[in-house]
């Protein structure tokens, strides 16, 4: 079976399957200009991503493998219809997987999940972090990103009455 | 001598301590503490409790398709980062001038676009009075969040004195500027030219860090002494490089700002009247998308006068043609440009008689075949040439079919505008020609349908062979104001290519090692 290796910015590699990496659409643009420049058909791709670390690309194998047997979702959707994909439900395996995560990590997941072009788990991470933001206060925002306000003297009260500007009648 | 030095320090991270590291951190861009994160876990570690704050601006742009506008506009409260995050959101949709040209603005708006669209009417203004009551005497920060406003000038209630004391006061912070003329009888309001134009000098000098001025009007009648109004003083804007004036109710007005400001614009979009009188490779010599409305014969040939490669426009969009233009004048006006040509746009939209006039009712003469058959040989290759947007009246006319098939070697993409839904009957016809330009790889129908187009259509093609042909056979059943509900691209059929590896996949499997 064709492998491919995957190293991540510190250092770490990964072997996975062509067929797991081309789930996403970054991986599978490397594997395919590595094919074209490559003579040997047999030699295994290496690709360096230099933009997510050991951790978090592990985790983004560990969700595409799970998901390996989901339909390929076009990385466009979005732009036609505004929004996620509601039909597409989350599953107890992503809330599983996404609970013990502190928000740092998730926004670095969503990161990544853009940057290898992994549809699905871009939505769920998304949603997780609308799910923390809609309908809540400011302070209880705060809370969630565990977060201390850093305004200074009447910036927050300035804030405040712009967003009222853009609100009112 | 550097390279021994790295390795032998080893890990600079214990190098300092873990509070000094913070404290250099706090200087450091979003993206530059990514990359420190990446490098090193221990500096990773260091900045857990900080990674919310700082990359929610970076996540925010994926996120937006997510959020409602009030929640946007909560985030703005919760840390200087955050709001930093959606202000450069906010300001990035309104004062982005690239999106002018971009083939999707006939697409349906994603929600997050509407979401902030709806902002740009908290922002338009008669009278400036109430805007600098809300903030009080906080006078120290930007209020225009969205750094766009638009000023309609000249109405009856217009408040010019409070408008220039909130410009006065925040002027600085906008980049792009709507100034809606309304002078419904100038005579009326006892206005001349001269006034008009200091008024509208007297506005820009206000917003000394402009990018895009746009200028619209509603037709009046010109004051008799207009045409011996005398100059008023034009500020210096450095920054402005997109200029929109596209009536031609005010043409005196708009060839003055070209003269003042013409070197520096960028992205121009005009009436095809400006481009006629006006010498464009010495007024505007740095224009890259040029967008021209109602394009008339003298604007034609005032392109087609270039030399090639004297003016390396990239995008050109001709939207509306006068009913005299022929088809081989429009194609003359393109040569001048083959070399630079990225993007071609020829739409008669809305009114789709035109485009009977421009290409189908003329009785095809020999003098008329003779003279585009000359312009075509002279023309040369369209070798940047990847996307063209038009009507698909116009690509199934014969002039455009050969210009398609021997000039465009390198087209990607082709976007067709049809008026009526029956005209996709006649689609077998047009993939060879398609198969025949080669390279082409994604063709989409758009059908105009009550008030707006409708995706009917995708052909993706992969080396010329058509590979997935889809049927967007919804109708528009809902005209109605949520059509963010509507999905027209279904592509859960997308390829044989994706089913094949589905199916081989269910084999794979995953390994990690460290190293």
């Amino acid at each position: 079976m064709a492998l491919v290796r995957v190293i991540s910015s510190d250092g770490a590699a990964f072997l996975v399957s062509q067929r797991l990496a081309k789930r996403s659409g970054k991986l599978k643009t490397e594997i395919e200009t590595f094919r074209k420049s490559s003579d040997n058909s047999e030699a295994q791709p290496e690709i360096r991503i230099v933009t997510i670390r050991a951790e978090i690309l592990r985790l983004v194998l560990q969700w595409l493998q799970q998901h390996q047997n989901d339909p390929v979702l076009p990385a466009n959707q979005n732009e036609q219809d505004g929004r996620g994909d509601a039909e597409m439900g989350q599953s107890q395996w992503d809330r599983d997987f996404l609970a013990p995560m502190d928000l740092g990590i998730v926004m670095e997941l969503i990161l990544a999940a853009n940057h290898l072009e992994v549809k699905g788990l871009l939505d769920i991470t998304c949603k997780l972090v609308e799910s923390k933001i809609t309908g809540r206060t400011v302070d209880e925002i705060r809370t969630a990103f565990k977060l201390k306000s850093d305004f200074k003297g009447n910036e927050e009260e300035q804030t405040r009455l712009e967003n009222r500007w853009c609100v009112e009648n | 001598m550097e390279q021994e030095n790295i390795e032998e320090g080893k890990n600079s991270c214990l190098v300092l301590l873990p509070e000094i590291w913070e404290h250099i951190f706090n200087y450091l861009p979003p993206q530059d503490l990514i990359s420190v994160i990446n490098t090193c876990p221990e500096w990773s570690q260091l900045l857990t409790l900080r990674k919310p704050n700082f990359l929610f601006p970076m996540a925010l742009p994926f996120l937006l398709p997510y959020i409602r506008r009030n929640t946007l506009l909560a985030c703005r409260q919760v840390t200087k980062n955050f709001k930093k995050g959606v202000d450069s959101i906010l300001s990035n949709h309104f004062s982005n001038s690239n999106k002018f040209f971009a083939y999707n603005r006939y697409k349906i708006q994603p929600r997050s676009t509407q979401v902030i669209e709806r902002l740009r009417f908290r922002f338009t203004f008669v009278n400036g009075l109430h805007f600098i009551k809300s903030f009080g005497d906080l006078h120290s920060s930007n209020p225009f969040m969205t750094q766009s406003i638009s000023i309609l000038v000249g109405r009856t209630h217009y408040d010019s004195p409070s408008i220039k004391h909130m410009l006065c006061l925040h002027g600085e912070n906008l980049l792009r500027l709507h100034l809606k003329c309304n002078y419904p009888n100038a005579n009326h309001f006892n206005l001349n030219g001269e006034s008009i134009l200091d008024e509208l000098a007297a506005l820009l000098h206000l917003v000394p860090n402009l990018k895009s001025l746009k200028i619209t009007t509603i037709p009046f009648i010109w004051p008799s002494t207009f045409a011996e109004a005398t100059i008023p003083h034009f500020p210096i804007l450095n920054n402005l490089e997109f200029l929109e004036v596209d009536d031609n109710n005010y043409l005196f007005i708009v060839k003055r700002i070209v003269h003042l400001y013409g070197s520096q614009i960028r992205i121009l979009s005009c009436s095809g009247r400006l481009i006629e009188g006006c010498e464009l490779r010495v007024q505007l010599p740095n224009v890259r998308k040029l967008c021209v409305n109602y394009v008339s014969l003298e604007a034609l040939q005032s392109l087609a006068s270039f030399k090639k490669g004297r003016l390396p426009l990239e995008n050109i969009k001709f939207r509306m043609f006068h009913e005299s233009v022929e088809a081989y004048e429009v194609l003359q006006a393109f040569g001048a440009f083959s070399e630079s040509l990225k993007e071609l746009e020829l739409v008669c939209y809305p009114d789709f008689n035109e485009v009977r006039e421009f290409y189908g009712n003329k009785s095809i003469t020999n003098e008329r075949e003779w003279k585009c058959e000359k312009v075509m040989k002279r023309l040369g290759v369209f070798t940047n040439l990847k996307i063209i947007t038009t009507e698909w009246k116009i690509v199934r006319s014969k002039w455009f079919i050969e210009f398609l098939i021997g000039k465009c070697r390198g087209l990607r993409e082709l976007y067709l505008f049809c008026e009526y839904e029956g005209v996709l009957d006649e689609l077998e016809e047009f993939k060879r020609v398609i198969e025949q330009v080669g390279g082409v790889e994604k063709v989409e129908w758009w059908v105009w349908e009550r008030g707006r187009f409708y995706l009917r259509k995708t052909m993706m093609m992969i080396s010329s062979i058509p590979e997935v042909e889809k049927e967007n056979a919804t109708k528009a059943e809902d005209t109605s104001e949520d059509l963010e509900l509507r999905n027209n691209e279904d592509f859960s059929e997308m390829s044989e290519a994706s089913d094949e590896f589905r199916s081989d996949m269910k084999t794979s499997k995953f390994t990690c090692c460290y190293q």
